[in-house]
């Protein structure tokens, strides 16, 4: 692999974890995203396929 | 995350699903215990994996987001600031969903008959019928709804495995025959779903549903209250007694979750 190649994958990760955690707008599509892991879900495990469905994230914690 | 519980509680069965990431690193193997002792009657959808579609704006929790049926952010915020206003945009949402949206009468049409009664056959009629004639501007939406058909299509019909393989066979039941039921009408869907409700009629899985009774009937026991060292005894004793199954597998799973401590460091 060249230097370049290397340059331009390292790029291209950075870009999309970026893009994986970019804030968003009200009214700008939410992203996919697949849950590695749900509990209590009806056997879909995506935003892609939650569509249809008002959703409420949660961001919760312990302390 | 109690608001977003009882909103659950008040919508989940007319579409609505509250999502709760934990963003504070407690451990993916404590979470199941953690919001059983805390919150014992909880029916959130939890992500135990850390994953979020997109990184909360803002300065901490709490937090929340509300994402529209057409897949847009609609709100963002500390949802302790404004339970109205969510629970308003929540039943609009509900109502959009029933009668569709779209850019002209038949794409709205038909994602009322997908979203609104998993009509998937009628739909896909719908939009069949409407594409051979459509303009410009009304053929991208309606082949968009086409998209989105098959994607709910394809997710409900990856249902039932994604529940067995949670051993959650008697959900995975439930959610075979709905989906036969919702694709009646189209043969070569029938088809697939017929083999699917089959699939849960082998020897072994028979086996399991059996077993899963028996274990829900442990659960029961417990009623709407955090779980005891009790219920987790029990859990043991079940799992020990059916060494090697699935759903013992899973009873070990709830005996760690009923014996967790969330006052732990």
């Amino acid at each position: 692999m060249t230097l370049s190649r290397l340059v331009r994958g390292v790029g291209m990760v950075v870009v999309l974890t970026t893009a994986a955690l970019a804030q968003l707008k009200v009214g700008e599509l939410v992203p996919d995203k697949t849950f590695a892991q749900m509990l209590n879900s009806d056997g879909r495990k995506s935003m892609a396929e939650l569509k249809g469905s008002p959703v409420l994230i949660d961001w919760w914690g312990n302390h | 995350m109690p608001h977003a519980i009882k909103m659950q509680d008040k919508y989940g069965k007319d579409g609505f699903v509250a999502l709760l990431l934990e963003s504070q690193g407690l451990d993916a193997s404590d979470i199941p215990g953690f919001m059983w002792k805390r919150f014992p009657t909880n029916k959130t959808w939890l992500s135990t994996s850390g994953d979020a579609p997109f990184q909360m704006t803002g300065g901490g929790l709490p937090h929340a987001a509300l994402v529209g049926v057409d897949g847009t952010l609609l709100w963002e915020g500390n949802p302790n600031g404004a339970p109205k206003k969510i629970e308003e945009m929540v039943e609009a949402e509900l109502k959009k969903s029933k009668s569709g949206w779209g850019k002209g009468a038949i794409a709205k049409k038909a994602r009322g008959l997908l979203y609104g009664k998993n009509a998937f056959v009628d739909a896909a009629k719908v939009v069949a019928d409407a594409l051979a004639n459509a303009k410009d501007d009304e053929k991208e939406d309606l082949e968009a709804v086409a998209r989105e058909i098959e994607l709910r299509r394809e997710a409900f019909k990856k249902a039932p495995k994604v529940l067995s393989e949670d051993a959650r066979y008697l959900e995975g039941v439930k959610a075979a025959e709905n989906y036969a039921k919702w694709v009646k009408g189209n043969p070569e869907w029938e088809n697939e779903a017929n083999a699917i409700v089959l699939d849960f009629q082998r020897p072994e899985i028979v086996k399991e549903l059996d077993l899963e009774k028996g274990l829900k009937k442990i659960l029961a026991s417990a009623g709407d209250k955090a779980p005891t060292a009790d219920l987790a005894k029990s859990l043991r004793t079940f799992a020990k007694k059916n060494d090697g199954s699935r759903m013992a597998a899973r009873a070990t799973l709830l005996a760690a979750a009923a014996e967790f401590d969330p006052n732990k460091k």
